[in-house]
């Protein structure tokens, strides 16, 4: 008997320790891995940002017109987005060799998948980037215009333009990387026909008076009377 | 010298004009059917009166307009056959668009040119209420008086034009030394050498906006180092020609114009101090009527909710003490202390530079100095509502000398754009 539950206690151990042996040198050589990819990450983005700097990269660039790539940039600084870019590229492939070494039953499946999805990926970040990009622009444009016309909810109203652009860049590239299927296209097809239903109802119901004027204004080609009788020139 | 693409559009004239011509009046034009044949008749009268014994041309430069414009001045060539119409030949009619005028104004240049005009005057198709006199006004310095460019000098209210007493004369006479009053005028005449460097410098090439093509021109002749001088004429009102353009398009137009000149000009601008004044012709005219009522509560308004809202904005261009000063105005409710005349030329300095430097999109920038126009204007007019005009002209001249005295801070920041400014 006594015997019999000492062989299960060492099978067990022993089976324990197998499993921790096999388990272990994936663990260190995963952790290896993102530790040395996050140091060359460091040292390369360093290395790149000493170089660009040395270049006075981000005022050529700014002579050269790359004015919105600075502006979506962190701190208006395109060095840093660039070095922060090669960095965080250098870790990912180091993540994805630690886990290659980590499991090899997983990895070589997540490999071939990654190296296929790799196309649509930078499809879907271009959509985000220029998104991003449109959402600014549109952002202030909206927010300068509605202070000139007096709108004293400018703010709200350019978040609004904001958001709208940045969740419709969202959707579109996460559709195009085939995540969440219908979900995202129905989630967003309701929050868009939300926000069209309840501006339509909000000029419908609240304003219907000034819009009539106005359209009656546009209909019949009169100018928009001014309350500002100031020649400005 | 001539652009070929515009000589192909030159509609051939009934009359081809002489070899030489000593006066050519030319009229841009872009859908004016209400005004255009006004402008042309007492242009006409006008050079009949002038009588100077010296041949003449009356072109109307016109390729856009859909509005019967055209109609118009082919109407009239009956009364005028010596009357010029210059456009596209095939007749075709686009769509109006910023810097339309600027291709007309180069045609009737180009004209000038080929006819080796003494003097070329420039009209504005809006006018309703120019004088036959203006023609003699304003040929007679370049004729007789061997200048190059004559600029005009309106009547008006005490408290009109805003743009040209708080932003475009101070700077232009802080940055160029010459006290031309109002180059907005948007008529002007041209020697023919002057007419001559506007087309081999290619002055108007960049067709950023027809706004501000006229201060384009005095600028470009100060610098130039041409004879100035500046006559006084009577009102100018101008009949609307399509949907009239918001305050924050206006002041888009003109200090896009303005910044882009002295984006061309530094050389020169860095090295004037002072400013001396311009030689005046003719006599100042008194405007009749009362001046219309203005809301400056609603102007302070303005530049309150930009100050809540822009910030971020404004960031990009103005310093911290500036942004820090606007905002302690911005807690009056009243425009009482007003913008300072040494706050609002840095301003203006600060947005030249942020144009300069490309510190966002270039329409933002302009757009979102509105409300610290507003804010300055309310101030202005609070100070001057009650004042008599020859105060206000005062206040204007004071304006200027806080420009000049502060010149010495725009040219450091140009220079130095990247230095500490707190």
């Amino acid at each position: 008997m006594w015997d019999q539950i000492k062989d299960a206690l060492y099978g067990a151990t022993h089976r324990v320790l197998v499993g921790v042996a096999n388990f272990l040198p994936g663990l260190l050589a995963l952790v290896l891995a993102v530790l040395l990819s996050s140091l060359l990450g460091w040292l390369l983005g360093a290395l790149l940002g000493f170089i660009l700097r040395a270049l006075d990269f981000d005022k050529r660039l700014q002579k050269w017109g790359g004015v919105a790539l600075a502006e979506w940039s962190p701190k208006n600084s395109p060095t840093l987005l660039l070095r922060k870019a090669v960095a965080w590229t250098v870790v990912v492939l180091g993540w994805l060799v630690g886990l290659t070494a980590f499991g090899a039953g997983v990895t070589p499946q997540l490999i071939p998948h990654v190296v296929e999805s790799l196309p649509n990926l930078g499809t879907a970040i271009i959509v985000v980037l220029l998104g991003v990009l449109l959402a600014r622009f549109l952002c202030r444009a909206v927010l300068i215009s509605a202070v000139n016309m007096q709108i004293q909810s400018a703010r709200l109203l350019s978040l609004a333009v904001k958001w709208l652009v940045l969740v419709f860049a969202a959707a579109m590239a996460l559709d195009h990387l085939r995540v969440g299927g219908d979900i995202v296209r129905l989630g967003f097809a309701i929050l868009f026909g939300g926000i069209v239903l309840s501006l339509a109802l909000a000029i419908g119901l609240g304003s219907k008076e000034i819009v009539s004027r106005s359209w009656e204004r546009q209909t019949q080609s009169k100018p928009e009377p001014s309350d500002d009788a100031l020649k400005h020139l | 010298m001539q652009d070929p693409d515009l000589t192909e559009r030159i509609v051939p004239a009934t009359h081809a004009p002489p070899a030489t011509t000593a006066i050519v009046v030319g009229v841009p034009s872009c859908n004016h059917a209400g005004t255009v044949a006004l402008v042309l008749r007492t242009a006409q009268a006008g050079l009949g009166e002038f009588g100077s014994g010296q041949s003449s041309l009356l072109v109307s430069a016109d390729s856009h307009s859909s509005d019967g414009t055209r109609e118009q001045v082919r109407g009239l060539r009956g009364e005028n056959p010596l009357l010029r119409e210059m456009g596209p030949a095939d007749g075709a009619a686009g769509g109006a668009s910023p810097g339309v005028e600027i291709r007309e104004l180069r045609m009737i240049l180009e004209l000038a040119l080929q006819v080796r005009a003494r003097a070329c005057l420039v009209l504005d198709a809006s006018l309703t209420s120019m004088g036959a006199g203006w023609v003699a006004q304003l040929l007679r310095p370049i004729l007789d008086d061997q200048f190059d460019i004559v600029a005009p000098c309106f009547a008006r209210h005490k408290l009109d034009g805003g743009i040209s007493n708080g932003i475009v004369y101070p700077l232009t006479r802080a940055l160029y030394g010459k006290r031309v009053r109002q180059s907005l005028g948007s008529v002007f005449a041209l020697s023919g050498r002057l007419v001559e460097r506007f087309l081999a410098r290619r002055v108007w090439d960049i067709e950023v906006s027809a706004l501000g093509t006229d201060a384009r021109a005095v600028t470009e002749a100060i610098c130039g180092e041409y004879a100035v001088c500046q006559v006084f004429l009577g009102p100018a009102e101008h009949a609307a020609s399509g949907p009239s353009l918001d305050l924050s398009s206006i002041l888009a137009g003109v200090l896009g114009s303005v910044f882009d000149e002295m984006n061309r000009n530094v050389a020169f601008w860095q090295k004037v101090r002072g400013s001396e004044p311009v030689r005046w012709f003719g006599t100042p005219v008194e405007i009749g009527g009362s001046a219309p009522p203005v809301d400056a509560h609603k102007m302070w308004e303005s530049f309150r909710l930009g100050c809540r809202t822009l910030q971020d904005v404004w960031a990009a261009v103005l310093p911290p003490a500036t942004l820090l000063a606007l905002k302690y105005l911005a807690r009056d409710d009243s425009a009482g202390a007003g913008l300072a005349d040494d706050l609002w030329a840095r301003i203006v300095y600060d947005f030249a530079l942020g144009y300069r430097l490309h510190v966002m999109n270039r329409g933002h920038l302009l757009r979102a100095l509105t409300p610290l126009y507003l804010g300055w204007l309310a101030s202005f007019v609070r100070e001057m509502g009650a004042a008599p005009a020859q105060d206000v002209e005062r206040r204007v001249q004071q304006l200027s000398m806080v420009y000049e005295a502060q010149k010495p801070y725009l040219i450091s920041r140009w220079r130095w754009p990247d230095r500490f400014n707190p």
